[in-house]
């Protein structure tokens, strides 16, 4: 596992370009993958405004994105300290199904699950939100998938 | 966030507004503010370049949909309501027949494609690659 690192924000989306050079810079130290870098940026992107205006809900408070590499996959973890909410349990919204039949669904959440292999909630110990994103990398980047 | 806005004949007036930098969620409410002065101030086709826009969020996709809202003389959907924003947006892709005939876009680049693309926008919203096509495709 390459070491990971940390970027720790105020919540508030004029902090969100931070977010995305941070993500890109780190990623492209760790892997030369350029789409799975940029699915990333964007996840990163949704999932962290994702805390600032419906976690904190335009309150202050820290946002921390650690990254890491492991098993040919980027891992991304956004924490804050917001109100519990799990975006693994928000139903994604079935874009085939009458509306009818469908539930309330975000784009942001629907681009996060399409733009990563796997999202991971947890309440952490110290009463924080952990929202865990992996990526998967190709080792040899020939063509778009 | 940068806008630029130039007025075309060809053949019916059209706004071509041209956006350059991220539009995520710290600008596209500018965006929205900006287009509802447009259309205050006489704006009914508008052509938006993205062609320098280098990123878009789904803030953006709640940016569009506001646009083409106002461009229809509907009120667009309160962006700050977040879910229930998504949810009318999410009808509108739903239910849309065909393509929005008062705004259009030109030149995405790959990546804000895919993001149209994902979410349904590409069905809703013309995408253009030649920007004389895309303003002879406004009609009266």
């Amino acid at each position: 596992m390459k070491p990971a690192a940390t970027l720790t924000i105020e919540a508030d989306v004029s902090q969100l370009s931070r977010v995305r050079q941070f993500v890109g810079e780190t990623a492209s130290s760790l892997t030369p993958d350029a789409d799975a870098i940029e699915d990333l940026i964007l996840a990163l992107d949704e999932a962290v405004t994702n805390v600032i205006v419906h976690g904190y809900q335009d309150s202050p408070g820290p946002v921390g994105v650690t990254m890491s590499f492991q098993s040919g996959a980027l891992i991304a973890s956004v924490c804050d300290r917001a109100p519990p909410y799990d975006p693994t349990t928000t139903p994604e919204p079935d874009m085939g199904l009458p509306l009818e039949q469908r539930r309330p669904g975000g784009f942001g959440v629907l681009l996060i699950r399409h733009l990563t292999d796997e999202i991971r909630y947890r309440r952490t110990p110290d009463g924080e939100n952990e929202l865990t994103l992996i990526k998967k990398t190709e080792m040899h980047h020939e063509h778009d998938h | 966030m940068n806008m630029t806005t130039e007025q075309v004949h060809s053949p019916v007036p059209v706004t071509v507004m041209k956006l350059t930098g991220d539009l995520d969620a710290s600008s596209y409410l500018d965006v929205i503010a900006a287009a509802k002065q447009l259309v205050q101030t006489g704006t009914r086709d508008l052509l938006l370049d993205v062609s320098e826009m280098k990123f878009m969020s789904s803030s953006g996709l709640v940016a569009l949909h506001s646009i083409a809202m106002l461009l229809r003389g509907e009120a667009p959907s309160n962006p700050e309501e977040g879910w229930s924003a998504m949810h009318a947006i999410s009808r509108e892709v739903e239910k849309a027949a065909g393509f929005e005939t008062h705004l259009k876009l030109l030149n995405p680049q790959p990546r804000v494609a895919k993001t149209l693309d994902v979410t349904g926008f590409a069905r809703i919203i013309q995408v253009f690659t030649d920007r004389e096509a895309a303003l002879a495709s406004f009609t009266v």
